[in-house]
């Protein structure tokens, strides 16, 4: 862990920053999602058993699985399950559409949230500049067979003018949420780096707002602990008064949000719930 | 177009659709029962082929067949997913495969096989077959 990371997180997280070295080092948890377009959980149930499988809490087809590659399997190359960790089942289901929303997904590549926001809702936008980050959308979508979604190109900050009920922004960050699965950004983290990321961050979130309908609702949501990149960028689009912070309802450990006004905002500890870090903000137009 | 894809679906793989629309990329064959929200883009489920010899299902549109299958045992179907050809007799356009449950994909028959055209990322490691 280099000593900028160190020095961050111990000014972040005083008492807790011997549990952040300790979780930082500790593989992360395997997880899967069961995708309902070709199985309910009941239906999948035989299979869940021989996985090792046990609930995630706050996601009704998210199960922790055995330790093995379960990415080479039939059920998995049919799209029978998805694999995702834990935690980033949160902003889905913190944003939890309904059969009649068009929901918008403005960085949504490879296709975890995406897939799992699809079959809830009426339409399906998934947005990616990236054009092989596309092609790995593109495939996950196939692959989950679902028929909802219209898999777009644009620039997230100049996403053409069009209104959704219901938007998640998962917005690139720096990152050190992964460091569990790869351990290299633990070295390669500076605040610099984070402060890097933020200007994007409040361009992607202020466009996406702008597509919201009048009494829409948003997520904002990162898999990393800075407050530049969560809270900071949140207060931003909360200046001029248009948007509200919602409570998030689901069952999972969390901490508030660290700035004032923030405290709807839900931070997720790895040594709170055997997750990565994540950032979900609920966010209503008025 | 649409009522002729629908009715090859059904007819030979009884592959039943819901409401929504086809549309055409090439060869390529998407289905979509969104809205119309946006003028680009993607729309829908890669739903099949227009080749020479007729519509080709992809392994994602098998997923809602119930009839035009070869079964398969396990050894078969792991050979199958890694990408390789059965030595099995079948007729007709395009047979699937199915293991269990599970539907593996579209096979071509000919003479004493059926070939394997598997998406490289929808297939087992070679290792896989043990």
């Amino acid at each position: 862990m280099n000593e900028k990371l160190a020095s961050y997180h111990k000014e972040l997280l005083g008492d807790e920053f011997a549990l952040f070295e300790e979780w930082m080092k500790k593989p992360l948890r395997k997880a899967v999602r069961v995708n309902p377009v070709r199985a309910s959980v009941e239906e999948f149930r035989g299979e869940l058993d021989k996985m090792g499988a046990k609930q995630i809490p706050w996601c009704p087809e998210g199960f922790w699985v055995d330790d093995k590659p379960w990415g080479a399997t039939i059920p998995y190359l049919l799209g029978y399950y998805y694999i995702q960790e834990a935690a980033s089942m949160l902003p889905p289901e913190a944003l939890s559409p309904g059969k009649e929303d068009n929901v918008l997904d403005i960085a949504a590549a490879p296709g975890s949230k995406s897939s799992q926001l699809a079959p809830r809702c009426k339409t399906l936008v998934a947005n990616e500049p990236n054009p092989d980050r596309r092609k790995v959308l593109f495939a996950n979508i196939n692959r989950c067979g679902i028929m909802n979604c219209i898999i777009t190109g644009y620039d997230g900050t100049r996403f053409p003018r069009a209104q959704f009920d219901k938007i998640l922004v998962d917005a690139p960050c720096s990152n050190i949420g992964t460091a569990r699965k790869d351990p290299s950004v633990l070295n390669e983290w500076t605040p610099r780096m984070a402060e890097g990321m933020v200007g994007l961050q409040k361009k992607l979130l202020r466009t996406a707002f702008s597509l919201l309908k009048p009494k829409g609702t948003l997520v904002y949501s990162t898999c990393t602990s800075s407050v530049e990149e969560n809270e900071n960028v949140v207060l931003d689009l909360m200046k001029d008064g248009s948007a509200k912070l919602e409570k998030i309802d689901l069952k999972i450990k969390s901490r508030p949000g660290r700035l004032d006004g923030t405290k709807n905002c839900m931070r997720v500890y790895p040594w709170d719930n055997d997750t990565e870090f994540f950032f979900v903000a609920k966010i209503a137009k008025k | 177009m649409e009522s002729r894809i629908r009715e090859e679906l059904d007819n030979k793989w009884g592959i039943k659709l819901p409401k929504g629309r086809f549309s055409m990329e090439g060869k390529y064959v998407f289905f979509y029962t969104g809205d119309d929200l946006l003028l680009s883009g993607t729309r829908g489920l890669h739903i099949g082929s227009m080749e020479s010899d007729g519509l080709r299902p992809t392994i994602d549109a098998c997923q809602l067949a119930t009839k035009g299958f070869v079964d398969v045992d396990e050894k078969e179907a792991k050979t199958w997913m890694c990408g390789l050809d059965l030595r099995k007799k079948a007729s007709g356009d395009y047979v699937l495969i199915k293991f269990g449950p599970y539907v593996l994909g579209p096979g071509k028959p000919r003479g004493d096989w059926i070939l394997n055209n598997l998406p490289k990322n929808r297939r087992l490691p070679l290792h896989s077959m043990g």
